[in-house]
């Protein structure tokens, strides 16, 4: 009977631990602070990541401008809640242009403006609209480049 | 009343001032600032339209507006432009929250944002992550 009661408990402990695994593979999958971005956080990450990529073959002119505008971006990013990451993205293998570079923005402001108009929330709509005008200035910027 | 449409409204009216005290100051970009003028003008439209639509009294314009320094020249008269505009946008940020029941105002304040924050940079106003009038802070 023991070795049938240790049988019941082993199985017993099996089911919970059966059961707690999920759990334990769900915290393991999203580790402290990096919860998946959003979709305004992502167009953050990715216009970063545009501009390290297109600074690293700019000349001196370009690469000042920017290094201001990807600032800004990483500005926008942790005012959405989400903290640039430090390393920059690897090296592509072709540097971005410069009309991708303004229409990502264009795509990025109209993106933003929608979910200013959509977000209940009037202090990210607030910021959602700021973002966008700054966007919208950085179209300016580059075609004056 | 509506306090935030009162208040843009006003500003409307100082920046309007700011074009003529500004217009003929400067040496080139005439044109921008004649349409600058106008597009202000359709916006001070806008919002009296709203005050009386809400039925109330639209606030007359005060009789002068002090410039924020002395607008001697092209390079100061573009400082002012540059400085009016910005100052609009505190206001019509206020104005997304206090119209975020009424879906085509709000829309039309998170653009009035944009097109203020253009036409300073127009004017030489320095780029910013939150275009915003410099010596007060921004709400991100």
């Amino acid at each position: 009977m023991a070795d049938r009661r240790q049988v019941l408990r082993a199985g017993m402990l099996a089911a919970v631990a059966v059961g707690v695994m999920p759990g334990c593979a769900a915290i393991r999958d999203e580790p402290e602070a990096t919860p998946t971005p959003d979709q305004q956080q992502s167009d953050e990450i990715m216009l970063i990541a545009l501009y390290d990529d297109a600074i690293r073959s700019a000349g001196p002119a370009a690469s000042a401008v920017y290094q201001r505008i990807r600032d800004e971006h990483a500005a926008h990013l942790r005012a959405l809640g989400w903290e640039p990451a430090a390393t920059p993205a690897p090296i592509p293998s072709e540097p971005p242009k410069r009309a991708a570079l303004v229409k990502a923005e264009r795509s990025a402001a109209r993106s933003r403006t929608t979910a200013a108009r959509d977000s209940d929330d009037s202090e990210i709509a607030q910021i959602l609209a700021l973002i966008a005008a700054s966007e919208a200035q950085h179209v300016v910027d580059l075609e004056s480049l | 009343m509506s306090e935030p449409v009162s208040a843009a409204l006003a500003g409307e009216y100082a920046v309007i001032y700011a074009y003529g005290r500004a217009g003929g100051r400067l040496t080139s970009d005439g044109d921008r600032a004649l349409a600058g003028l106008a597009e202000h003008r359709a916006t001070r439209d806008r919002l009296r339209q709203w005050l009386i639509n809400d039925g109330e009294q639209p606030p007359p314009p005060a009789p002068a507006y002090a410039p924020p320094g002395p607008v001697n020249g092209d390079r100061q008269a573009r400082d002012l432009l540059a400085t009016v505009e910005l100052r609009l946008i505190p206001l019509y940020a206020e104005l997304i929250s206090d119209q975020a029941d009424v879906p085509a105002r709000k829309v039309w304040a998170i653009r009035q944002i944009r097109d203020c924050a253009l036409r300073a940079q127009a004017w030489g106003a320095a780029g910013q992550a939150f275009p915003w009038p410099s010596g007060l802070t921004p709400p991100a």
